[in-house]
C-alpha cells in the first residue's frame, strides 16, 4: 500500500459515509453541505486518475455554482426540520431501488472489460486539458453545440418566465434614472415671483 | 520469518521516501505563509494609514513609532477576546465557516508563480484551479451568515453570495480572453507569452477585459464601492456580525489575503507578474562601475521584485477605491455586473476572435498552438 492507496481509501470512505449521512440527517441544510462535501471528495478521486481538468471544473461548476444556488434556495424557503412521516414506506422504496441500482452496477462491472479503457486513461501523457478542448471542438462538435443551445433556450424560458408586464413591486427603473436630470427634478422659484 | 521482516523494512522505506515529500512542501507552504499573513497584518496598517491620509487624519500613531506595531497590537485583543457563540445557532458550522474561509483563501495560492522557479505547484490547469479555489470561498461566507440565527447576517451571506455568483461570470470571461491570446492555462506560460516591454503584457490588447477583471475582483472581495454585504449603515457588518475574537480575525485575514490574490492574479494575468516593463537588450550597456552596474542591472532585469512592485500598486489601488467612491445600490450593482460587465466581455472575446483568426499581431501569438 502506497499513500495514494490509503489516500484513496480515505476518499471514499468519506463519500460512503457522508452519502449514508446525507440521506439520513433530517436538516437539510445538513444535507447540502454533506453533497458539497461529496462533490470535492469525487474531484480528489478524478484527480487521481490525473483527470484533472474534469476534477477542477467539477469543483467549479458543481461546487461553486450549482450547490450554492442550491443552499440558497434551501435557506430563503427555511424549511423546518421534521421527523419523517412514514418510515417504514420511505425504507421499502429507499431499498428497492439502491438493490436495483446495485445489482445494475455489478452486472456492468462484470461483464464489460474495462482493463484496455483504463489502459488508456492511464497512459496519456500528453495535457488533459488541451486533450478534451480539441476532442470537444472536433470530434464531438455538434453534440457540444446543440448542449449549449438547449442550455441558451433553458436560459431565454427562464428569463421569459420571471419578466411580466405587470408592475409587481416598487422597484427602481435604472434606465429612467439616468434620463433624470436637473431640470426635471428640481424647479427654481425666485422670490419676487410668489 | 526473515522475508516478512524485510518486506515490512521495504515498506517502511518506500514510506520514508514518499513521506519526505511531506515535509518539504510544508516548509514551502510556510515560505509562502509566513510574509503573506505579515503582509496581511501590515495591509490593515496601510490602509488605515493612507485612507487616514487621504481624508486628513492621522491614523493610528500610538503604538510603537508611527503605529508601526498597531497590527500585532490588534491581534493579541482580538486572540484574548472571547468568542461568543450565539444562543440557538448552528454551533459546529458557526466554527466551521472561518476555517472554510481562511484555507480557501489560502489555497489558491499554490500555484502563483513569484518568480521563473519559485512557484510552489507548477500545474497545468493553474488558472482553472485559481477560479475554483475563489469560487469555493463563498461556502465560508454562506455557512457563517446561516449558522449564526441571526437575519443580518443572513441577510449579508444572501448578498455577498448573489454579488459573487454574479461577478465570477464576468471573471471567468475576462479570463477566457487571456487564455485565447496566451493559448495555455498554466500561469508560468501565460507570463512568458507577455515577454518584451512593458507594450507586450496583455494589459494592452486586452484593456476592457483587465477593468473589468478588476472591477469583478474587487466585487467578489466584497470591497467598497461593493460592500454591500456588510455595508454599516444597513447591515450592521454582514455576514460576519456574530463573530467576536479570533474568529472575526480570521474572516479579517481571509478577505486581505483574497484581496492580495486578486492583485497578483491580475499582475500575472495583465501586467507581465515578475517581468521588468524595460526590453533589457535594447537597453545597451551600462559603462558604470561593477557594483552598481551589478545591482542596476539586477533592478532592471526580471524578479520577484518586479511582481511584488506590481502586485503592491493593486493592493493599494483596493485602498483607493474605498477612499474614493461611494457604495453602489444593490440593484445598481447587479445591473453592472450582469447587464454591462458581461456583455462587453462577450464583444471583446468575439473581437479577439476575429482578430486571432486573421493573424492579427498582439491578439494572434507565434507560439500559440492552434
Amino acid at each position: 500500500m502506497d499513500i495514494i492507496t490509503i489516500l484513496f481509501y480515505l476518499v471514499t470512505s468519506v463519500i460512503i459515509f457522508s452519502s449514508i449521512s446525507l440521506v439520513i440527517v433530517n436538516n437539510t441544510v445538513h444535507a447540502a453541505l454533506l453533497l458539497v462535501l461529496i462533490f470535492f471528495n469525487s474531484a480528489i478521486l478524478w484527480l487521481m486518475l490525473k483527470a484533472e481538468f474534469l476534477s477542477i471544473v467539477l469543483v467549479l461548476v458543481y461546487v461553486g455554482a450549482v450547490l450554492v444556488l442550491f443552499l440558497f434556495v434551501i435557506m430563503l424557503l427555511d424549511i423546518p426540520v421534521k421527523k419523517n412521516s412514514s418510515p417504514k414506506l420511505y425504507l421499502l422504496f429507499s431499498v428497492t431501488t439502491s438493490l436495483i441500482m446495485f445489482a445494475e452496477l455489478y452486472m456492468i462491472i462484470l461483464f464489460h472489460n474495462f482493463s484496455d479503457e483504463a489502459n488508456i486513461v492511464v497512459s496519456s501523457e500528453l495535457n488533459n486539458t488541451y486533450e478534451i478542448g480539441l476532442m470537444l471542438f472536433t470530434e464531438y462538435v455538434f453534440s457540444f453545440e446543440i448542449t449549449a443551445f438547449i442550455l441558451l433556450v433553458a436560459i431565454i424560458a427562464a428569463i421569459a418566465i420571471n419578466m411580466s408586464k405587470k408592475q409587481r413591486s416598487l422597484r427602481q427603473d435604472p434606465g429612467k434614472q439616468i434620463l433624470e436630470n436637473k431640470k426635471s427634478r428640481l424647479k427654481i422659484i425666485k422670490g419676487d415671483e410668489l | 520469518m526473515y522475508d516478512y521482516i524485510k518486506n515490512i523494512l521495504n515498506t517502511t522505506i518506500t514510506y520514508y521516501n514518499e513521506l519526505s515529500v511531506l515535509p518539504h512542501t510544508l516548509i514551502l507552504i510556510g515560505i509562502i505563509m509566513v510574509p503573506l499573513l505579515i503582509v496581511v497584518a501590515y495591509y490593515t496598517y496601510a490602509e488605515r494609514k493612507i485612507i487616514a491620509s487621504m481624508q486628513g487624519r492621522l491614523g493610528p500613531n500610538v503604538v510603537g513609532p508611527k503605529g508601526l506595531l498597531q497590527p500585532f497590537a490588534d491581534g493579541v485583543k482580538l486572540f484574548f477576546k472571547e468568542i461568543v457563540i450565539p444562543t440557538d445557532s448552528n454551533k459546529f458550522l458557526f466554527l466551521l465557516a472561518p476555517v472554510i474561509t481562511f484555507t480557501v483563501a489560502f489555497a489558491a495560492w499554490a500555484v502563483i508563480p513569484f518568480d521563473s522557479v519559485m512557484v510552489l505547484s507548477d500545474i497545468n490547469a493553474g488558472l482553472l484551479y485559481v477560479l475554483a479555489m475563489t469560487s469555493l470561498g463563498i461556502y465560508g461566507i454562506i455557512i457563517a451568515g446561516w449558522a449564526s440565527n441571526s437575519k443580518y447576517a443572513l441577510l449579508g451571506a444572501m448578498r455577498s453570495a448573489s454579488l459573487i455568483i454574479a461577478y465570477e461570470i464576468a471573471m471567468g470571461f475576462a479570463l477566457v480572453g487571456v487564455i485565447m491570446v496566451s493559448g495555455s492555462l498554466n500561469l508560468g506560460d501565460i507570463i512568458d507569452s507577455q515577454k518584451g516591454s512593458v507594450f507586450h503584457w496583455f494589459w494592452v490588447p486586452l484593456f476592457p477585459l483587465f477593468i473589468i477583471y478588476f472591477i469583478s475582483g474587487v466585487a467578489e472581495t466584497n470591497r467598497a464601492p461593493f460592500d454591500v454585504a456588510e455595508g454599516e449603515s444597513e447591515l450592521v457588518a454582514g455576514f460576519h456580525v456574530e463573530y467576536s475574537g479570533m474568529g472575526f480575525a480570521v474572516f479579517f485575514i481571509a478577505e486581505y489575503a483574497n484581496m492580495i490574490l486578486i492583485s497578483a492574479l491580475t499582475t500575472i494575468l495583465f501586467f507581465g507578474g515578475w517581468l521588468s516593463p524595460f526590453n533589457i537588450s535594447s537597453l545597451g550597456n551600462f559603462e558604470l562601475n561593477g557594483f552598481v552596474n551589478n545591482i542596476l542591472l539586477f533592478l532592471i532585469n526580471d524578479g520577484i521584485h518586479w511582481f511584488i512592485i506590481k502586485t503592491f500598486f493593486f493592493m493599494f489601488c483596493f485602498i483607493w477605491f474605498r477612499a474614493t467612491f461611494p457604495r453602489y445600490r444593490y440593484d445598481q450593482i447587479m445591473r453592472l455586473g450582469w447587464k454591462i460587465l458581461i456583455p462587453i466581455t462577450l464583444v471583446w472575446i468575439f473581437v479577439e476572435m476575429i482578430f486571432i483568426y486573421y493573424e492579427v499581431e498582439p491578439w494572434f501569438a507565434q507560439g500559440v498552438v492552434l
